[in-house]
């Protein structure tokens, strides 16, 4: 199934496109890191990493296969040096302390990682982009509550807002968050998503 | 509770908790929640429940925790949303109270937008260290920067390795953190001294208008061992967050961490202070041995007052005394053996109630539901008491994991099943049966090779 309408695609498929290439990366270097990070490896490993698979992406961006979503194609480059790296990893580490290492964890797997960096990736984005369509308080007030969890209570004596306009304000930004994201994802990959 | 009558209908307070109501509607309400703590508690329990706003704050909770790890935060959000450069914006509305907003900023808090005092949120570049001035230590590495200060690694002049956090007091106008964390070190210096489950403190100095002070250094998350003399290529501080982000921790484990803590706790406790931010990021781990860390938040009982700590290990009624310690350590011990994502809390799930053999978990899941009761007269009272009963959960102390330099201890024994429940009996018996097998069929083994050997007519 094609879930990917290649609009930002078909613009980095032009080798030349800066600003597409632009984006490209302001949008994926972060989520392969953060993919990279969460499967276990240092940020600077993590760092090379997303190097490496943004080098391999623009190798390969012209010959990627329709039949993939993008999603599925870049984790499965992404997981390809993971997995690379950790096995090199595992042989070169002493192991530590028996408790440190234990195993039977409730670790997700790494495509259920992938699934989550992926939509949080795009999350932040999004919230990142509200900061100049709100007054600072209203942001505040959002962050706050949804973000921090603190009591309504608290957040009314530190910004000095009625609790009425804290649910106002966590209303909004929600509501805007909630359309922002839906663009952003129809702006990139199609509203066939 | 006077005008219990003229709470408002649930529907209208989901409407009110939604922003939907007119203005003077929602004037009435906010009328009515200064008197009534039910319908506050009915608002938080709508928050509560709200899937997205939950599923928003973990993903923002655990983001901020893997961008604070990685020294930085995504590209994507650099537009405006890190913090420093809209300090403009910031001092502009000038209501609330800006002080206390700072103070919501601990380090290591994730602040996005709350980044209004005109102090660099963390995003921004505290410690930028164009010009290290603290005499007798060289820098090493950057470990951690929050909102008030930066955690380096250090090397002191014989070529030991301590961490070593800065405090800059001149960008806290109000200096009320720093001050805390001045006050904080006193006591804890002067009246705490050694103990094995408590971070040590070397040194405390003051170069122009920053705190800072050295104490033991973290082991190396990378690959699980203490920092020896040479420094490795690649260092992150291992602590028991770094240890749970990756792994469910067994409950022997978990347990003995636990009991562990508690004895640290209890020597502060002891000296009537409170701790206030025990939380996995704050258990260090130095000699392969958990430590409670980050002693910023430490007050005597008598001002623990404020509000301070951090919201996910906080008890629901934000009563910040030693009973919320207490609750901490028993939220802590609850994730480590349940996971984040627990369905069931503080109780433990049925299926994990037979799991060990060295301990009852039956009664240490008892223990849970006091140590987070969520009113804190229900809750221990200190430290002592909770340590008292979950030892009463275990046979015996259980050694073999730690090398411990801990007096008062039996080093180590052998386990033995003291008032074992039917379904552990149960559980050990089955685990022998491979054992018996085993030894059936060597005995068999051992029969057929007599009489083979007897065969050969040398055997007697
Ligand atoms: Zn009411």
């Amino acid at each position: 199934m094609n879930t990917t309408r290649l609009s930002l695609l078909e613009r980095v498929r032009d080798l030349d496109d800066a600003s597409g290439w632009a984006q490209f990366d302001k949008l994926y270097r972060p989520l392969l890191m953060l993919y990279a990070r969460r499967r276990g490896l240092s940020p600077a490993d993590a760092e090379e990493i997303a190097q490496e698979c943004l080098e391999v992406l623009v190798a390969k961006i012209q010959g990627f296969e329709r039949r993939l979503s993008f999603r599925a194609w870049l984790h499965r480059i992404v997981d390809h040096k993971v997995n690379q790296h950790l096995a090199r990893q595992r042989r070169a580490l002493s192991l530590g302390p028996e408790w440190l290492e234990e195993a039977p964890a409730t670790e997700p797997s790494p495509a259920q990682i992938w699934e989550q960096q992926w939509d949080r990736t795009h999350l932040f984005y999004c919230l990142a982009a509200l900061r100049s369509d709100f007054a600072p308080h209203t942001l505040q007030a959002f962050e706050l509550y949804v973000l921090q969890g603190l009591p309504v209570a608290e957040i009314a004596r530190l910004l000095g807002m009625t609790p009425n306009q804290i649910y106002v304000a966590k209303s909004r930004v929600m509501r805007r968050l909630r359309e922002a994201y839906r663009r952003l994802i129809d702006k990139l990959y199609g509203a066939s998503r | 509770m006077s005008k219990s009558s003229s709470h408002p209908a649930r529907g209208t307070l989901a409407a009110y908790e939604a922003g939907a109501l007119s203005d003077t509607q929602a004037g009435t309400i906010d009328e009515h929640l200064r008197e009534c703590g039910l319908c506050r508690d009915v608002l938080e329990g709508i928050r509560a429940r709200d899937t997205e706003v939950q599923a928003l704050r973990r993903a923002f909770e655990e983001s901020w925790r893997e961008w604070q790890r990685a020294g930085e935060v995504p590209v994507a959000l650099e537009r405006g949303a890190a913090g420093v450069a809209d300090t403009s914006a910031g001092g502009a509305h000038g209501v609330g109270d800006p002080a206390a907003l700072q103070a919501v900023q601990q380090p290591g808090r994730p602040v996005l937008f709350a980044d209004t005092v005109g102090t660099a949120g963390p995003f921004g570049t505290l410690t930028e260290a164009t010009n290290w001035l603290i005499p007798d230590y060289e820098r090493v590495q950057l470990c951690g920067e929050g909102a008030y200060g930066s955690v380096w690694a250090v090397r002191d002049r014989v070529g030991v390795h301590r961490a070593l956090k800065i405090i800059d007091m001149g960008r806290l106008d109000a200096t009320r953190t720093g001050c805390r964390e001045s006050a904080a070190l006193e006591t804890y210096c002067r009246q705490v001294g050694r103990h094995p489950y408590l971070i040590e403190i070397f040194h405390v100095g003051m170069v122009g208008n920053s705190l800072y002070y050295t104490m033991e250094l973290a082991d190396n998350d990378l690959n699980k061992a203490p920092v020896s003399d040479a420094f490795p290529a690649r260092y992150e501080p291992l602590t028991l967050a770094t240890v749970m982000h990756r792994r469910r921790i067994r409950p022997e484990t978990a347990l003995e961490i636990t009991r562990r803590l508690l004895r640290g706790l209890i020597r502060l406790h002891q000296l009537d202070l409170v701790h206030r931010d025990i939380k996995p990021a704050n258990v260090v781990i130095v000699q392969r041995r958990p430590k409670l860390a980050d002693i910023g938040m430490i007050t005597p009982r008598s001002e623990s007052r404020e509000v301070v700590g951090t919201p996910r290990y906080m008890p629901p009624d934000h009563v910040m005394d030693k009973s919320a310690d207490t609750y901490a350590l028993g939220k802590m011990l609850h994730e480590m053996i349940c996971g984040r994502e627990a369905p069931v809390f503080p109780a433990l799930p049925p299926e994990l109630r037979y799991g060990s053999l060295r301990w009852d978990l039956e009664k240490v899941s008892d223990v849970l539901v006091r140590a987070c009761a969520a009113e804190a007269g229900k809750r221990y009272p200190s430290a002592a008491e909770m340590l008292e009963d979950l030892e009463a959960c275990g046979d015996q102390p259980f050694h073999t994991l730690f090398d411990d330099a801990e007096g008062g201890e039996p080093a180590r024994q052998a386990p033995a099943l003291g008032g074992p429940n039917r379904a552990q009996v149960i559980l050990a018996l089955l685990r022998t049966v491979p054992w018996v097998l085993g030894f059936v069929a060597f005995a068999l083994l051992l029969s057929r090779l007599r009489a083979w050997i007897g065969s050969w007519g040398i055997g007697d």
